[in-house]
């Protein structure tokens, strides 16, 4: 009699590994692509993707301050603070890079994870 | 068994193997990071562990810390330490804190060759950086400004700060690092063994990876490039200071807000230092220094303290690096 390629018990054994396998994967933390996330004082006060084009206003001690994403990169649009350097600063897009309104009390930074790994973990400047 | 099934029955373990390791190491560098505003910049706090949040009390206490000693050392506030001592001729009994940077102070003053002055605090409220409105003075108030400053200013005798003329202090040049050192102190007691604590862009890292600390330097003319990325195996300070951070253009010519002592103007021999050192005030006074010194005198100047190197661009462009730093300097 010709002997089975595989029992039930291998059987059993593959479907154990192949759970197992599959479960490691659903718990590892996706990358979902880079955030856009804008706190006060270590309280997040907003969080959208980079992706997704949108504009917020946010209010803060001297008024409002309008944040604007589009094409990846995140801006403030317009602000109340009375020298709008934030308003002045370049538009951001990488992981680490930060934006802040100081009058306003607001920090604007992007978080990971990225597609593209930057090629340093802090920039001094 | 059969050759057939071992073959499967490996393959799938080893792919089991390969996905616990992906789940592990991603976890591992998963870093918790907090911001804050303070010292007039983005403060941001990031705790690498297999478990972060386990210190987000810790990095709270270090933000408080930071503000506390902020408090003592502004110029801003009346009420701080530094006003009050500004405003004082003769002995002053200053918090320990504030004594502590004005040592260390004095001593890279010394050092220097008064390069590194903690006593201009009236010639920078003359050149207006901090108003809406700076300006070039006249040199007649920049020589009145001038007057008592220098390091001779200042002595420190029985845990009590001596000032011996009517000079306004001014530490931006090393409080910023000092307290950077002391929320690093913070996190450590705490059990932190990696960390990075970047204010505005000075940074100091705390305890070894296993693949070293990348950090990038700003190109000090062209804001979105980079100039070089210094690969540190050791976690150290790294603080950089330009003459793009903080300027206002007259007549074409660039007024920036590091001052040669000597001459009461901006300091003229370089557009940019990094300085790589294990404490993030020391690194923070000597990037000013050898920004007034230039690159020969300023890196000869590095070299008298351990583990310490920089990064010297001059005012034409030239990039000069100390010897113990060029290994670990890539070029772009």
């Amino acid at each position: 009699m010709a002997r089975k390629c595989f029992t039930l018990w291998d059987c059993l054994v593959v479907a154990v590994l192949l759970i197992t396998a599959l479960a490691s994967w659903l718990l590892m933390p996706h990358a979902d692509g880079a955030m856009v996330i804008v706190e006060r004082q270590g309280r997040v006060l907003f969080r959208a993707p980079l992706h997704c084009r949108r504009e917020v206003s946010l209010d803060g001690p001297l008024g409002p301050t309008v944040i604007s994403i589009e094409n990846g990169w995140v801006r403030v649009k317009n602000s109340s603070c009375p020298r709008h350097l934030c308003q002045h600063h370049k538009a951001i897009r990488r992981s680490g890079e930060m934006l802040a309104c100081l009058p306003n009390g607001l920090v604007i930074r992007v978080a990971g994870p990225v597609s593209v790994p930057e090629p340093y973990d802090f920039l001094s400047h | 068994m059969s050759p057939w099934r071992l073959l499967v029955i490996g393959v799938l373990w080893i792919g089991v193997a390969a996905a616990f390791w992906h789940v592990v190491q991603n976890r591992e560098q998963h870093p918790l990071s907090r911001t804050r505003l303070l010292l007039g910049t983005v403060v941001e706090i990031t705790i690498y562990d297999e478990r972060p949040q386990r210190f987000a009390d810790s990095v709270d206490a270090a933000f408080q810390e930071m503000a506390r000693i902020e408090s003592l050392t502004s110029f801003h506030q009346p009420q701080s330490d530094v006003t009050r001592l500004s405003s004082t001729t003769g002995t002053f009994a200053a918090a320990p804190e504030v004594l502590e940077i004005l040592k260390q102070g004095l001593k890279i003053s010394r050092a220097s060759d008064g390069a590194f002055d903690m006593t201009l605090g009236r010639l920078k409220a003359l050149w207006g950086f901090g108003s809406p409105h700076p300006r070039r003075p006249a040199p007649e108030d920049i020589r009145e400004a001038l007057q008592g400053s220098g390091s001779e200013a200042l002595s420190i005798e029985q845990g009590r700060v001596l000032k011996h003329t009517n000079a306004r202090i001014d530490l931006g040049g090393i409080a910023k690092g000092y307290i950077i050192d002391r929320a690093a102190a913070l996190l450590q007691r705490a059990g932190v063994r990696c960390a990075a604590i970047n204010v505005g862009g000075d940074l100091r890292l705390i305890g070894r990876r296993a693949v070293p600390w990348r950090i990038a330097i700003r190109h000090p003319r062209h804001s979105d490039a980079l100039l070089a990325t210094l690969v540190l195996a050791e976690p150290l300070a790294v603080v950089t200071s330009g003459d793009y951070e903080r300027f206002f253009e007259q007549g074409g010519v660039r007024y920036h807000h590091l001052f040669d002592p000597a001459t009461g103007m901006p300091a003229n021999r370089c557009r940019s230092v990094t300085v790589v050192s294990p404490e993030a005030a020391l690194a923070d006074a000597l990037a000013t220094a050898v920004f007034v010194m230039g690159p020969d005198a300023g890196l000869a100047l590095l070299e008298r303290y351990s583990r310490t190197g920089g990064l010297v661009v001059d005012a034409a462009g030239v990039v000069h690096v100390s010897r113990g730093l060029r290994s670990q300097v890539v070029w772009p």
